[in-house]
């Protein structure tokens, strides 16, 4: 079996992903944007896609570069094809930055930067798409992981494509005619959404989170017809779902199966990832795994809050608060917690793994203080939670569309929240770079104490 | 499955068979698992170990097949192997049949992860 090795950009990947996270949090306690501002304005495209492309799917996207060989196997293709994608996703993010700016400040030809953006990051993305798939097609028959992984392969090849038609229909309208225009923001931008949160961003979570909690938790991976129906009705209904949105009445019954096949195959998935938390051998949780759960329990209430707005026909109106809930609860929260897991392993590997047997080096778990990272992933997940509740509140309440007091009152404490959300996650950033940083002074100690033998 | 890795020394062997596996065990003690900050010798990953005139053979296996730390892991048991007076020679065989279980850690290591 050839040997797997760790891709050498995985930590640019994440010093870019995290640098945006934290702007785009920034963004938000600075008051820039909030989720009721309409999301065609520019300040809100601003921070949606700091948000998607530069933390997440970056982060995604490093994080697949180093698990992907893990989950099949098998080596990379090209390490070289690893930078271009980096490359092409953050100089793209970049221009399409400048471009939402540009719209919003009425100048019009830079705002073509928002499609050359567009097609950078989409380069970006089918490189990725790309050499990701190729690895994960030579290990056929996949592991579930890896098919989770692969699903959500096939919705990041449609993401940034739709959204740079999006994009044309918004910097050159002319181009587009007001018809398809028109199309492309009724069906297109709903699809859009449910492409990236949904298909690329929570299916490739799925799949990296069972593999990364079982491998860290010593628990099974093999999941059995429970896991495998969970991924089935997931995926898809997802694939469903999104190919019968671009119908319209006559496809809305499909649509709505798909969805509720979604919604069911999440909430299995949640379930059977609570039977492998209680399957784990190794009994106390790191910080990774049990913060992991905070987010898993996000993604629980997202999948219950959509299906109660569904029942309520109230969706469109609780969406900015679901929308919050899985980006800040399930995907952040998610990426949050086990980047302080990788990163400490990916140093170790970097720059003790070759010592090893030669000279006494110390244990992943020594390069990261829980205790001192602990507390920020509290203020992280509380604030998260504090500003979802506020921001349900003001869709309760009304407040969202007409502020009074209490709307004035709700929406501070979302600003505060914002706040306190960038500072846990400044916090967790600055326990990675002293994980980063830190020389544990291993050279006195005696090799066996260090081999962990307690 | 990867090729049998091989190094040599130059010293003689100055120690007998019978002398020198308890120390091969021990030297193999020192080398861990990094992720699970566990050696290799508890949590089970040695299948086989074998000595004659300073040439030691290790059959051993990782948790995981992708293991990104596993090039390292071989790599340390060789090397640490390499640096017990005696030995000649290391010849490392990574197999995965059978594959690992936590089960077979020792009971030290399952005390030690709190499923003993």
């Amino acid at each position: 079996m050839p040997a797997t090795r760790v891709s050498r950009w995985g930590m640019r990947y994440f010093a870019v992903a995290l640098a945006s996270f934290l702007l785009a949090q920034a963004w938000m306690a600075a008051g820039l944007t909030w989720p009721f501002r309409p999301l065609g304005a520019s300040t809100t495209l601003v921070a949606v896609h700091l948000l998607t492309l530069g933390w997440l799917s970056t982060l995604m996207l490093g994080a697949l570069h180093q698990f992907v060989p893990v989950i099949t196997a098998r080596p990379l293709g090209s390490e070289r094809a690893a930078g271009w994608t980096l490359g092409l996703v953050a100089g793209g993010l970049l221009l399409m930055l400048a471009g939402f700016l540009a719209c919003g400040a009425g100048a019009w030809p830079l705002a073509l930067a928002l499609p050359l953006g567009g097609l950078s990051v989409t380069a970006g993305a089918w490189l990725a798409a790309a050499q990701l798939g190729r690895t994960l097609a030579s290990a056929r028959p996949l592991p579930l992981p890896g098919r989770y992984v692969a699903a959500g392969l096939l919705f990041l090849a449609l993401v940034p494509a739709l959204g740079v038609a999006l994009a044309l229909a918004v910097a050159a309208p002319r181009w587009t005619g007001p018809a398809a225009a028109g199309f492309l923001f009724a069906r297109g931008l709903p699809l859009h959404l449910l492409a990236g949160l949904g298909g690329w961003f929570t299916l490739t979570a799925m799949g990296v989170a069972l593999k990364l909690l079982a491998m860290f938790m010593l628990a099974p991976e093999e999941r059995g017809r429970r896991g495998e129906l969970a991924f089935a009705l997931t995926a898809g209904g997802l694939a469903l779902a999104w190919l019968s949105g671009w119908g319209g009445g006559w496809a809305a019954a499909p649509e709505e199966l798909g969805q509720a096949a979604a919604a069911a195959g999440a909430a299995l998935y949640l379930a059977d990832l609570a039977r492998l938390y209680g399957q784990r051998r190794r009994k106390r949780l790191e910080l990774n795994a049990a913060f992991a759960a905070w987010a898993l329990a996000a993604l629980g209430l997202e999948v219950l809050a959509l299906v109660l707005a569904r029942l309520a026909g109230s969706t469109a109106a609780w969406a900015p608060v679901l929308v919050q809930l899985v980006l800040f609860g399930w995907l952040s929260g998610l990426g949050l917690s086990q980047m302080i897991k990788i990163v400490p392993f990916l140093t170790w590997i970097e720059r003790y793994g070759p010592l090893m047997g030669r000279t006494p080096v110390p244990r992943v778990q020594e390069l990261v203080d829980e205790g001192r990272a602990r507390p920020w992933f509290f203020v992280y997940f509380a604030a998260a939670a504090t500003g979802v509740a506020a921001a349900a509140g003001l869709v309760a309440t009304g407040g969202a569309a007409a502020p009074g007091v209490a709307g004035a009152l709700l929406g501070g404490v979302w600003r505060a929240a914002a706040l306190a959300q960038l500072l846990g996650a400044a916090g967790v950033g600055r326990e990675l770079l002293r994980v980063r940083r830190m020389r544990p002074a291993v050279a006195a100690t005696a090799p066996s104490t260090a081999a962990g033998r307690p | 499955m990867r090729a049998m890795a091989e190094e040599a020394r130059e010293e003689p062997a100055p120690a007998g068979e019978e002398e020198l596996l308890p120390r091969l065990w021990e030297a193999l003690h020192e080398v861990f698992d990094p992720e699970l900050g566990y050696n290799v010798v508890d949590l089970g990953l040695v299948y086989g170990l074998e000595a004659e005139g300073g040439r030691v053979r290790v059959v051993m296996t990782m948790t995981t097949p992708g293991c990104p730390a596993g090039d390292m892991i071989e790599d340390g048991v060789r090397h640490r192997l390499l640096q017990v007076p005696g030995v000649v020679q290391v010849d490392v065989r990574v197999v995965w049949s059978p594959p690992w279980t936590p089960e077979m850690m020792s009971d030290d290591a399952k005390r030690y992860f709190g499923f003993a």
